[in-house]
């Protein structure tokens, strides 16, 4: 197992620097100059002044040369300067990624238990009232925009009913920054972000299933006189839910951009939205800083639903 | 087992209602909520350049002068000055009982720092104003500055254009001698001298401020201010209907404000303010047909500007563009109601064409030209379309471009890669905002003449208006530079767009009326008492 591991983290490294490469010469290729943005500009401004800034940034030298500061400070742990916010990217990273951590996983875990629960119950119950609800919400749950899921929510939840706030997130000047705020606050961004996965999760884990009830073993069980709960839940469910693992890890990258969508919908200041303000500003160090951690991110979410098949199936082994 | 489950769940869902909606009114502290767009880029006089880094900063940090109600400059710092009878000296005396946040006295030193290190290399602004003219400072005892100017400039005291905020923010000369100005820390936690002193910045979320004791002004009415920051629209105005902002200054949608008052408590209104916003589109006039005047001319007498008011801005979201100057409390001294642009006649556009040597060709067409714009800008895809419909009307052939906003500032200030382009120029509050259409500013910069219009009788006049301290022979100039910039059709001035703002009843006493107020509201709150509630 711990060589597997080893093995697919060395494998990670090459992928790394080639998403690295990729996207730093799409970044610098596209139009927009950091420059404009920095200064604003205007009548009074000589372009002696944006020549200062522009070798201020760096962005006087060659790309080439570019690239070689930038991984060169990169092995080093450091990730780069942000000018506009005058703050290393390391910093800033830091600051906000609890936040986006704590939506993306919070709304993958809502997703996927919420969806196998709705699954399991639509699978053991086909053409049924509760199936019939499963398809509906994932016809529903896929179909809407996810913005537009979240203002519904807004308008409904908390404009008419006053359940919840409209968005941010809890400060002790405003409402206070106990457990009972958190949930408040955290539910509908939570919801907003995971329906999408729900909707995914719940559709394959009702097909995965039908087809594990459909099997000799699960006959077997239940010839044997088990209860119908001990079937599904201690026989057919560890099976079923594998295909349910590879979608969520799968799509885990999905939820990073859905998390800009809804960052952006309900004021949080996480990753997302920095990430959105950063290609707008065109701040390349932030957004080479992003692309590192979301990259590591999938990649070691991927690691993780790897893992946890041979977790969950214990025929998988690893060499 | 289950029964406990279920109990425990109605338990979560009574806290939940309980709980209900925020507290603001009830807290321990009179805490004012304001709801802005995005993140300053700083809390410091160091590249202020956008309305929220102004809203935030300018509570925190005072500078020699404000505005009053009229726009007239307001003491601030300076308790009082005196002009040289040749206009070159400025010589402003400071109150003597200012102190910065941590009770250290302010002093000329600061104030001359703070102008010459900070204030002129870094903000546009200052740069074009003041700083374009300030020779030297001296600093003769601790709280006496003089400025000694290179030449007059009317606008020296102008609270937007001159030695206001804009262009004399204080900060402490110890903190930032001797340092990197703009990375220098105190940036971001801030010890200024305005009435509230920074307390806490948790960027993308909010920014507080408290109360400032020491202030050397009027005692702010508010123990607290919090900015909320929510780049949303949607998201913003949402939380303002619940209630969880109390005032939203600008960048209220213009399509919510009809729907925001039929509400109870609230007031939202459109507003002017000193630079207003003039919505342009340019001609690059490098390429054909836009070198000629008469093609200019009959592009903009195509165009039906009203029917983009109504449509894209709901009637009172805009006014008709008429000329670069629009016509606000703040331009009105300096307005030339007899500056304007062709009016919108079609029939007049074609024969224009059709005479400056553009018929109609086989293809049904004229010439093909395209129309580059920001998606920043959530009105200006409406707008262009609009404007290919006028055009099309006179066999001219419009292809709407949209591009990303860094995109665009590269394909219409740096590469002058377009034909036409909508631009949302800054149009005030005095004289020298002209500058704009002035032949030295044709150069790769951002929001500078990048339509390439050059016109000798322009640019002389301007630069003889910039430095003429007789008023009445000023505005003789500027009343000519107008007409100018209205009859040589660099751009067609398409539509003056207004601000909405937001706020709750009572935040601010009796609500004032008076345009002017509205755009200093959030510095004149440091001066109006709350309503009880």
């Amino acid at each position: 197992m711990s060589a597997y591991i080893l093995r697919r983290i060395l494998g990670a490294i090459p992928l790394i620097f080639l998403v690295l490469v990729i996207n730093f010469l799409i970044l610098h290729l596209a139009p927009g100059d950091p420059v404009f943005f920095f200064i604003q500009g205007g009548a009074g401004t000589t372009e002696e002044y944006v020549a200062q800034i522009r070798q201020m940034l760096g962005l006087d030298r060659s790309l080439g040369e570019q690239f070689l500061i930038f991984m060169k400070n990169l092995v080093q742990g450091d990730l780069g300067y942000s000018h506009f916010y005058q703050r290393p990217v390391f910093d800033l990273i830091i600051e906000r990624l609890p936040i986006t951590f704590l939506l993306v996983i919070l709304s993958t875990i809502f997703a996927s238990v919420a969806g196998i629960i709705l699954g399991t119950f639509a699978g053991t119950k086909p053409y049924s009232a509760v199936d019939h609800i499963n398809t509906s919400v994932a016809v529903f749950g896929y179909s809407i925009p996810t913005f537009w899921l979240g203002q519904l929510l807004i308008i409904g939840l908390s404009i008419h009913l006053d359940i919840f706030p409209t968005g941010g997130i809890p400060s002790r000047f405003t409402g206070g920054v106990g457990i009972i705020e958190w949930i408040r606050h955290l539910i509908l961004p939570v919801i907003s972000l995971g329906f999408v996965q729900l909707a995914l999760a719940a559709r394959v884990m009702r097909a995965s299933t039908l087809e594990i009830l459909g099997m000799d073993y699960i006959l077997t069980a239940r010839a044997k006189g088990l209860k119908e709960s001990v079937v599904i839940f201690k026989h057919a469910l560890r099976n079923a839910v594998l295909p349910v693992l590879t979608v969520t890890s799968v799509n885990f990258a999905f939820q990073f951009t859905g998390a800009l969508i809804i960052e952006t919908v309900y004021s949080w200041p996480g990753l997302g939205r920095m990430m959105f303000e950063s290609v707008f500003r065109r701040d390349y160090p932030i957004l080479m800083g992003l692309l590192i951690v979301s990259s590591i991110a999938v990649i070691v979410v991927n690691l993780i639903a790897d893992l946890l098949y041979g977790y969950v199936d214990p025929r998988i082994v690893y060499d | 087992m289950r029964g406990l489950t279920i109990g425990l769940l109605i338990l979560l869902a009574g806290v939940l209602f309980v709980s209900g909606g925020p507290v603001y009114g009830q807290a321990e502290k009179r805490t004012l909520v304001v709801g802005i767009t995005a993140d300053p880029r700083n809390i410091s006089p160091v590249s202020a350049c956008t309305y929220h880094d102004w809203v935030v900063g300018h509570h925190v940090y005072s500078s020699l002068i404000q505005a009053d109600e009229d726009f007239q400059p307001f003491p601030d710092l300076a308790e009082s000055w005196e002009i040289s009878k040749d206009k070159m000296t400025y010589t402003f005396r400071l109150k003597r009982n200012a102190t910065f946040h941590d009770r250290t006295p302010i002093t000329s030193e600061d104030v001359a720092f703070s102008v010459m290190k900070l204030n002129i290399p870094h903000g546009s602004i200052c740069q074009r104003g003041p700083g374009s003219v300030i020779k030297s400072v001296e600093t003769p005892d601790k709280h006496t500055v003089v400025f000694r100017l290179s030449g007059p400039l009317p606008e020296f005291l102008n609270p937007h254009d001159g030695v206001g905020p804009h262009c004399s923010g204080v900060v402490k000369k110890s903190l930032y001698d001797g340092t990197d100005v703009l990375t220098n820390p105190y940036n971001f936690k801030p010890v200024g001298s305005g009435p509230y002193k920074f307390v806490e910045w948790v960027r993308g979320s909010h920014i507080v401020l408290e109360r400032y004791e020491g202030y050397h002004g009027p005692r702010p009415p508010y123990d607290r201010i919090v900015f909320r920051i929510i780049g949303d629209p949607v998201a913003r105005t949402l939380a303002f209907e619940k209630g969880e902002i109390h005032w939203v200054p600008f960048e209220t949608p213009a399509s919510e404000v009809a729907r925001l008052n039929k509400l109870p408590g609230n007031v939202v209104f459109f507003h002017g303010a000193p630079c207003g916003t003039m919505v342009e589109l340019g001609f690059n006039m490098r390429k054909d047909p836009f070198k000629s005047k008469a093609a200019r001319k009959a592009l903009t007498a195509a165009i039906n500007k009203e029917k983009t008011v109504n449509l894209v801005y709901f009637g009172d979201g805009a006014e008709v563009g008429v000329q670069h100057v629009a016509l606000t409390p703040f331009s009105k001294w300096w307005h030339n109601p007899n500056a304007k642009q062709i009016e919108f006649n079609p029939a007049q556009a074609a024969k224009m064409l059709d005479e400056a040597g553009y018929p109609v060709k086989r293809d049904g067409w004229r010439f093909r030209i395209n129309l580059k714009h920001s998606t920043a800008y959530y009105e200006q895809v409406k707008i262009a379309e609009l404007i290919k419909d006028d055009l099309k009307k006179i066999h001219v052939d419009l292809e709407i471009i949209s591009l990303d906003h860094a995109a665009w500032h590269d394909h219409a200030f740096k590469n002058w890669d377009f034909d036409t382009t909508l631009i949302p120029f800054c149009s005030g509050p005095t004289p020298p905002t002209l500058r704009r259409f002035h032949g030295t500013n044709v150069k790769p910069i951002s929001w500078a003449n990048c339509m390439g219009f050059a016109n000798k009788e322009f640019d002389d006049l301007f630069d003889a208006m910039i430095s003429e301290t007789d008023a009445p022979k000023r505005l003789k100039l500027g009343y000519r530079l107008q007409e100018i910039a209205a009859d040589e059709q660099p751009v067609v001035y398409v539509a003056h767009r207004l601000q909405a703002s937001a706020m709750k009843k009572g935040i601010f006493g009796d609500l004032p009326n008076d345009v002017t107020t509205l755009f200093y509201l959030w510095r004149h709150i440091d001066r109006v008492k709350p309503a009880s509630r």
